[in-house]
């Protein structure tokens, strides 16, 4: 009789030289149990997401290097087989998930993996179905993957792998593309998963999403150049005992803030379990304060605004034909942070690039006016002194072989003299922090590098607004933290900044006036706890306010309480604490 | 907006019949297409290509960058026609008082000799672009209502090495993710002041960058589509389950044989009676 090991993979000694002979895991001894979930988190060069490539053998395969120890997955050595065979039993879930499309129609796409496992077509259509309800792709079924946005593919490209039911999935930053719900939606999948089909998920996170990594896992790994740091319940890991160089999630900061105050059992880590402990502590007290002392942002409506909308369509051919804008109205005043929210698809990109004139308004009446200009009317290189967009995808940007030659390159087309733009572009390097890059091949930047390399490239030119499209995707919470701060920097110049953006966080944290797009039309517009108090209307554009609104509603605090530090310095006042 | 890829639509040709009927009838058109020189015939097969690309629904923007190609086809084809075909022997059906009859007279050419343009080349120079004609609309045609998992079934079905069909398939979606990422490229460049300018050297210089980057896109899609496939199972099983449940009803029996007879009939009619041939 054989008995079945509990064990879903194990690595001894894994450690990985890359061609360059750089070693990028080191060392790694790790027991991960079947049908858990595992976060693992670090920051873009902990090497979380080449140990998980390891896992299905696509390092080396596809990167050459060299692999030293030992990779059991699902008691198969990992390099006795290849990626293809290794399929059934290990699915990874890249984070690009435009180069994870093999089909040109949806349907297509999801049911690939089935297929080639020769399931009778009506299991395939069955785990289809399932796959693409799961991931809210349900009538997308014949719409062309590449038509989708970045969100949606990013769905498509976990509905590939749930089609598959392997019996571990890996998924690299899974949620980084996703609108709020899209990530609670998708967390929910993983859990029916690993619940229904005792499928171990291994999911990675730079720290951005760590909210939901830490209710979601049952374990949490911590690495750090290679090496795994910690490990353990995410309950045990954030409770301050341990020195983590991580963001801890919104309501485990706030507690442990508290810690200095107050006693308690465990940490908690819900809104949910937060709003029970702070109840009994607030009880008798919430009365004595109304309001914080922070007031809501206000627009300074008394000058002219720099940007004007008016009744902007814009349909896209087809077939099917997609109206992406329905009559969008708006009003965007100077040295204004503004933030664009809204689902997947719902239209935020296509307003950005028709403010740039990429795009034209596909009805005549729209009008487009940018500091002045008629946006639709004029030429590309007389709207771009004005306004200017730095793409969601730093690669689709950046093109020159060195750092220096494409901050430089907008300049050299001006046509510039060679001292001024030595001159500039010396200044911009080190305004973003970008010096010591200046002759690296940009093919070998961090995404981090890439974005500010993107931004300082447009930035250089010096436009009075900048658009900048999900500036921190697919980055760690540090080069986040830095690219925000950035972007805050440029804001405080005097620069009108509209920030496209999925992560609440950002829009509590740095923005003043917060404009929600939902199907194609302006569904909110004002400062974010004017917005995030409309939680009804948020649910239709697939947004959730982050969860210190969260508690602070639950609680029945004022709502203009949006981030950790507000929260404390509230409990604070009331609960008269002088630390 | 798509081109050059296949988009989903309620016609006969994308729901009723298999990837390897359209690709015998594309490859039938596209044969006759090449050994037909006649004008008449060509002309047949022309209408017959129209209407299939009309009745697949093809959409007009894509008539429009046909257009663009062939009109960008037709100086050369004249040079072509005007500088190679000038000599009346290379007419083998027309008469040769009408092939040789003067149009515009070039002169003397180094290496080619006496030019000229003739009854014959004009003749020659239509049917060369009514051929691209037809054949890209054959093309269009088969691409537009074949999607790659009917595709690589249908060659599967054929018996072709998985290897081969990977190739295949990959290149079926590779153009139309090229000439997006083209799109998205050239639109980051103009919002940095690219333009590509007039003057010749400019334009190069200028759009040599371009090419560079979409060449490093693609390595990094061909590299990135082996890994996608890889991690779906591809190839362990050497033969995949059809995706589509289109089934090879009568109907694609009845066309395949009629188009692989028409094809038969036509070559032995060319090949011993010169039927098309001018």
């Amino acid at each position: 009789m054989t008995v079945e090991s509990k064990i879903a993979v194990e690595t001894t000694n894994l450690s990985y030289i890359s061609p360059s002979g750089k070693k990028l895991l080191d060392n790694l001894n790790c027991k991960i149990s079947k049908g858990s979930i595992i976060g693992i988190l670090g920051d873009s060069k902990s090497g979380k997401e080449i140990f998980l490539q390891t896992l299905n053998k696509i390092i080396p395969t596809f990167t050459g290097g060299i692999i030293e120890g030992k990779i059991i997955v699902n008691g198969l050595n990992v390099m006795e087989h290849t990626v293809n065979e290794l399929a059934r039993e290990i699915y990874t879930i890249l984070e690009e998930p435009s180069l994870q499309i093999v089909q040109t129609i949806v349907y297509d796409d999801v049911a690939f993996g089935p297929s080639n496992m020769q399931l009778p077509t009506s299991e395939i259509r069955r785990r289809v179905d399932f796959a693409l309800e799961s991931t809210r792709l349900s009538g997308y079924e014949e719409r062309n993957c590449y038509t989708l946005s970045g969100g949606e593919q990013q769905r498509l490209a976990i509905a590939g792998g749930i089609a598959m039911l392997p019996k571990i999935i890996c998924m690299i930053n899974p949620f980084s593309m996703l609108d709020p719900i899209g990530k609670k939606e998708i967390s929910a999948v993983i859990s029916q998963l690993n619940k229904n089909y005792n499928i171990t998920f291994l999911i990675t996170d730079g720290g951005q999403d760590i909210e939901i990594l830490a209710r979601l896992s049952d374990e949490l790994i911590f690495m750090d150049n290679g090496k795994i740091i910690n490990r353990g319940p995410p309950k045990e890991l954030f409770s301050g005992k341990y020195e983590i160089d991580m963001r801890f999630p919104e309501i485990a900061e706030l507690f442990t803030m508290l810690d200095r105050n107050i006693t308690r059992a465990e940490i908690p880590l819900s809104v949910s379990e937060a709003v029970e402990f702070l109840t009994k502590l607030l009880r008798g007290k919430r009365q004595k304060i109304s309001k914080t002392s922070k007031e809501p942002d206000k627009i300074s409506k008394k000058v002219d605004p720099i940007i004007t909308v008016r009744n902007l369509e814009h349909t896209y051919p087809g077939p099917p034909p997609v109206k992406a804008l329905r009559g969008i109205s708006l009003d965007i005043y100077p040295g204004e942070l503004v933030a664009i929210i809204g689902q997947n698809g719902g239209g935020k990109s296509t307003l950005a690039l028709h403010l740039v004139g990429i795009l034209k308004p596909t009805n005549p009446e729209a009008i487009i006016t940018v500091d002045g200009i008629d946006v639709p009317n004029a030429s590309t290189m007389e709207i771009i002194n004005h306004i200017n967009y730095v793409f969601q995808n730093p690669n689709d940007q950046i093109f020159t072989e060195k750092v220096w030659d494409e901050v430089a390159f907008g300049l050299k087309m001006r046509g510039l003299n060679q001292e001024e733009i030595r001159k500039r572009v010396q200044e911009t390097l080190r305004l973003f922090g970008l010096e010591q890059y200046a002759n690296e091949h940009t093919a070998f930047l961090t995404p981090g590098i890439k974005t500010l390399l993107a931004l300082a490239s447009v930035a250089i030119m010096n436009p009075r607004i900048l658009i900048i499209d999900e500036p921190t995707g697919g980055l760690d919470y540090k080069e986040a933290d830095h690219v925000l701060k950035i972007i805050q920097a440029l804001n405080e110049t005097g620069k009108t900044i509209i920030l496209i953006t999925h992560d609440m966080r950002i829009v509590s944290k740095f923005t003043s006036r917060v404009i929600v797009i939902h199907q194609g039309q302006i569904l909110l517009d004002g400062s974010p706890s004017e917005v995030f108090a409309r939680e009804d209307l948020l649910k239709k554009a697939y947004i959730e306010p982050p969860e210190i609104a969260q508690l602070a509603r639950e609680l029945g605090l004022p709502l203009d309480i949006l981030t950790v530090e507000d929260m404390y310095k509230y409990l604070r006042g009331v609960l008269s604490w002088s630390g | 907006m798509v081109w050059l890829e296949y988009e989903h639509k309620n016609t006969f040709f994308h729901n009723r019949l298999t990837g390897l009927t359209k690709l015998i009838m594309t490859l039938v058109i596209i044969f006759m297409a090449g050994f037909y020189w006649d004008l008449r015939y060509l002309g047949v097969l022309l209408l017959f290509t129209i209407c299939l690309a009309l009745l697949s629904k093809i959409p007009w923007h894509w008539y429009r960058n046909l257009l663009i190609v062939v009109l960008l086809m037709t100086p050369a084809s004249i040079q072509l026609g005007s500088l190679w075909m000038v000599r009346s022997e290379y007419f083998k059906v027309l008469p040769r008082e009408f092939t040789s009859k003067v149009i515009i007279h070039i002169g003397k050419l180094p290496v080619v000799g006496e030019t000229a343009l003739t009854y014959g080349n004009a003749y020659w120079t239509a049917s060369f672009i009514i051929k691209i004609f037809i054949s890209i609309m054959a093309l269009y045609f088969f691409i537009y209502t074949t999607s790659v998992s009917d595709l690589s079934y249908s060659l599967q079905k054929l018996g072709i090495p998985s290897s081969i069909i990977f190739l295949i398939s990959c290149s079926y979606r590779f153009i139309p993710l090229m000439l997006r990422r083209q799109q998205i490229v050239t639109w980051a460049r103009s919002l940095r002041g690219w333009r590509i300018g007039k003057n010749p050297i400019k334009v190069i210089y200028n759009v040599g960058p371009i090419f560079f980057s979409l060449g490093l896109s693609a390595y990094n899609a061909v590299e990135q589509t082996t890994r996608a496939v890889s991690l779906k199972g591809f190839d362990v099983k050497k033969k995949t389950t059809p995706i589509r449940d289109i089934k090879f009803t009568y109907i694609d029996y009845v066309l395949s044989l009629f188009f692989i007879a028409v094809f038969a009939i036509s070559t032995y009619l060319n090949l011993v009676y010169n039927i098309g041939n001018i």
